[in-house]
């Protein structure tokens, strides 16, 4: 007998789903949130803002759609592919979209920022080039209260042009954008976490724990 | 014990909850992980927070709580929190002589960390850019059923520009002035500097028309004044706002803060070469592991991803204050400069002894002979203080150097906003056309962190200006007490901002910089609404109360001006 959102339920349940590519099985509780199953599981990246679907902190993709994981039941979610913002990178290859949010400055204190680039991730997949006024539209799902949203939404709008002209139009649900060949030709920098230019007066931002919105 | 929490101030946090709590302070180790955004409301030490370390003692097993967001809405700080009310003495030139204030502070039910203080700082940023003769200033602290009110991003100074920007447009709009040149006219000028003001304080440096020349050209005001003489005749509600911002940054001196106002910073060169900082200083987003980084790559000629900046952890780092009041580079990476200075002096020593020569000097880390040309790496040198076979006379062996920092002064920014809307007279509805953002924040060490820091303010400004209010019930419930209630500033609300900068170094620390965290929310709210009221100026509206939000104006309008 377990307790889930004040309520007791008798019995689990089990949960099979893809989470970043990997088949998974969990023991869940029918009332539990897909967003307090997989911080359980240790995908901190997925935020607690606000559990009521306004903040979008939590946002994560399910089956390639951006979905707030607060308001969806872990059950919900049994067969699907979910993709947090831990399984955006391929291994030390940053995608597209996190590139352009550490080159652009459009992470701040972090914790919105996953949810923000997933959503930009499905709004690139089904329209690689949107206008700014889309990318607006669409980031107001997620709220961030550091960046006045400005160079996130620059960031999705290079990332765009940055996927574009590395990858064909092919889409998966999973990873679009994959292991693109655009990190060995994007000039200054790597995908090494502590790597960035040399010089004093850069406009870059060292990586450190922002990759992920600050893992916690 | 060991204490994660979310806040600024992890040193402050230790000693105040070791005080609460009876317990030595160096049982005590707080940790402060990413924290997510402060502005302001972790500048405090809450209830909770000390009684969870009650309760871990007590039960002798880790606790963890995690507050709701309606709890963080109703149990944490409110900021601002003003009824103001202003007189302005003014000769008929548009000289600018005396300021009166009646300021009534809602306090809340209770004090929280810094209450007070936050009033007190608006009454001493009250003239503003502008020279006065008098000021006379009464604050009425009231005690209410509320939320308490404390420090939020800006703390007293948005309150206080809001009201001085006001008044002077009221004024420009009773002399038929332009708003421009009614400040032009009444700026401290450039050769008046440090200058005394009024109030008490010394204004470090400023060249204050700057910003307002940049900031007019960018929009092209005599056009935009030209458009809306041309939008009025259609029949249209076209408003041009401008705000000239001064603010207070870099906290401060000790004598100014209840618990010190330095600030401090270590810096260790590992034998490999690597350089490890360790600020007091808790930054939590600003970005300060980058600028560290670039002024310690910068002074030790070392390469800036061999510098690790390390904070927020009351076992390593040594004690600080922590970061609030635009204080973080301001003075905390004045303290880092410092350290270095002692660092570089030592580093100097070991090159002397290697190259056996007095008349050498530093070069991009390297350690030159200036007679022969002889020259011995920075690695030699790191590694002959930590191997230390021979050392200079009177030295240590290792390169550590600790710097506590007591700032001389504050520093004082200053800028110009200025804000093109739209009024719909049928919905009531205000369209941004345009958002200018001229900011002088002293030197800019990193121009993506300061605009970044630009942006976040003007957002909250305008969120401010525009739609945030905390509305309670007759029966002081808070109704906003959820994200769903209170509305904040979404992608879509937001204007493009052009965002640029003046450099006017400071004179208080060595580096020039003032500080940027807390400008854009200062300039930001009266531009704003300065420049609503000039939309609906045919309309004989002459001042309205934020926020502005559709159904206070589109009543505004239905009642043909008057409220």
């Amino acid at each position: 007998m377990r307790r889930s959102n004040g309520v007791l339920f008798m019995k689990n349940i089990d949960l099979r789903l893809r989470v970043n590519g990997q088949a998974k099985e969990w023991s869940i509780a029918p009332g539990d949130l897909l967003l307090d199953v997989l911080r359980r599981e240790g995908y901190f990246g997925v935020k607690r803002g606000c559990e009521k679907g306004e903040c979008g902190a939590c946002t994560v993709l399910v089956n390639g759609k951006a979905i707030n994981s607060c308001l969806m039941f872990a059950a919900q979610a049994e067969g699907s592919d979910v993709l947090t913002i831990e399984g955006l990178a391929q291994g030390d290859v940053l995608h597209p979209l996190q590139e352009a949010f550490l080159d652009l400055g459009a992470v701040q204190c972090g914790f919105c920022t996953g949810g923000m680039i997933l959503s930009a991730k499905a709004l690139l997949d089904r329209n690689p080039d949107p206008t700014v006024e889309e990318v607006r539209e669409v980031m107001a799902g997620n709220y961030c209260r550091c960046t006045g949203y400005e160079k996130p939404v620059e960031a999705v709008l290079a990332a765009a042009v940055v996927a574009r002209a590395f990858v064909p139009a092919a889409s998966t649900v999973v990873s679009t954008f994959g292991a693109s060949p655009h990190n060995s030709q994007a000039g200054h920098h790597s995908a090494n976490p502590r790597s960035a230019p040399k010089s004093k007066k850069t406009d870059d931002k060292k990586r450190s724990s922002v990759l992920l919105g600050g893992q916690r | 014990m060991t204490m994660f929490s979310s806040t600024q101030i992890p040193h402050l946090m230790r000693t105040m909850v070791a005080g609460i709590l009876g317990m030595p302070e160096n049982h005590l180790r707080v940790i402060t992980p990413e924290v997510g955004g402060g502005f302001g409301s972790k500048l405090n030490v809450y209830a909770e927070e000390a009684l969870m370390c009650f309760i871990a003692k007590r039960i002798g097993k880790p606790v963890k709580w995690i507050e709701s967001r309606r709890e963080n809405f109703q149990c944490t700080i409110h900021g601002r929190g003003h009824v103001d009310y202003y007189e302005l003495a003014a000769k008929r030139d548009g000289t600018m002589l005396g300021l009166k204030l009646k300021l009534i502070q809602d306090i809340g039910a209770y004090h929280q960390l810094l209450t007070p203080a936050i009033p007190t700082l608006s009454v001493l940023m009250m003239p503003g850019l502008y020279k006065f003769k008098s000021i006379s200033a009464d604050i009425i602290g009231a005690f209410t059923n509320c939320v308490p009110t404390d420090a939020y991003r800006g703390a007293g100074r948005p309150e206080a520009t809001h009201g001085i920007e006001r008044m002077v447009d009221i004024l420009a709009a009773e002399l038929k002035m332009d708003p421009v040149e009614i400040r032009l006219k009444n700026f401290v000028g450039n050769d008046e500097f440090p200058y005394a003001t009024t109030t008490g304080l010394m204004y470090d440096s400023g060249n204050y028309a700057a910003p307002l020349h940049k900031a007019l050209a960018a929009v092209d005001y005599t056009a935009r004044r030209a458009e809306q003489v041309q939008a009025r005749e259609a029949g249209k509600l076209m408003g041009i706002g401008i705000s000239t911002y001064g603010e207070i940054c870099a906290m401060g001196p000790s004598a100014a803060l209840p618990a010190g106002g330095w600030e401090s910073a270590t810096v260790k060169i590992e034998p490999s070469g690597q350089v490890t900082v360790m600020t007091g200083a808790s930054p939590h987003g600003q970005g300060e592991e980058t600028t560290f980084a670039q002024i310690t790559a910068d002074e030790l000629g070392v390469g800036i991803n061999d510098v690790m900046v390390v904070h927020g952890d009351t076992s390593v780092v040594q004690y600080g204050i922590g970061t609030f009041g635009s204080r973080g580079t301001a003075v905390g990476g004045a303290a880092l400069f410092y350290a270095l200075q002692e660092l570089k002096a030592k580093i100097r020593k070991f090159g002397v002894m290697l190259l056996g020569s007095e008349n050498v000097s530093l070069v991009g880390g390297s350690c030159v002979d200036q007679s022969t040309g002889k020259s011995v790496s920075f690695a030699e040198m790191v590694v002959a203080a930590h191997h230390a076979k021979t050392l200079p006379p009177n030295t240590q062996p290792g390169l550590v150097a600790t710097y506590f920092w007591e700032p001389p002064n504050f520093t004082f920014p200053f800028g110009a906003h200025i804000v093109v809307t739209e009024v719909d007279r049928d919905t009531g509805g205000i369209a941004i056309r345009r958002y200018i953002a001229v900011d002088d924040c002293g030197k800019v060490i990193n121009p993506l962190l300061v605009s970044g820091q630009v942006h976040g303010g003007v957002a909250q400004g305008l969120g401010q200006a525009l739609w945030e209010e905390a509305v309670y019930d007759d029966n002081a419930q808070l109704v906003t007490g959820e994200l769903t209630d209170y509305a904040l500033p979404r992608a879509h609300f937001m204007p493009f901002i052009e965002s640029s900068h003046t450099e006017t170094p400071s004179p208080v620390n060595p580096l020039g910089v003032k500080g940027v965290g807390e400008a854009g929310t200062i300039g930001c709210s009266p531009a704003v609404v300065n420049s609503v009221v000039d939309a609906l100026s045919t309309l004989g509206v002459r001042h309205i109360d934020m926020p502005l939000t559709p159904e206070k104006i589109w009543k505004l309008i239905q009642a043909g001006g008057h409220a």
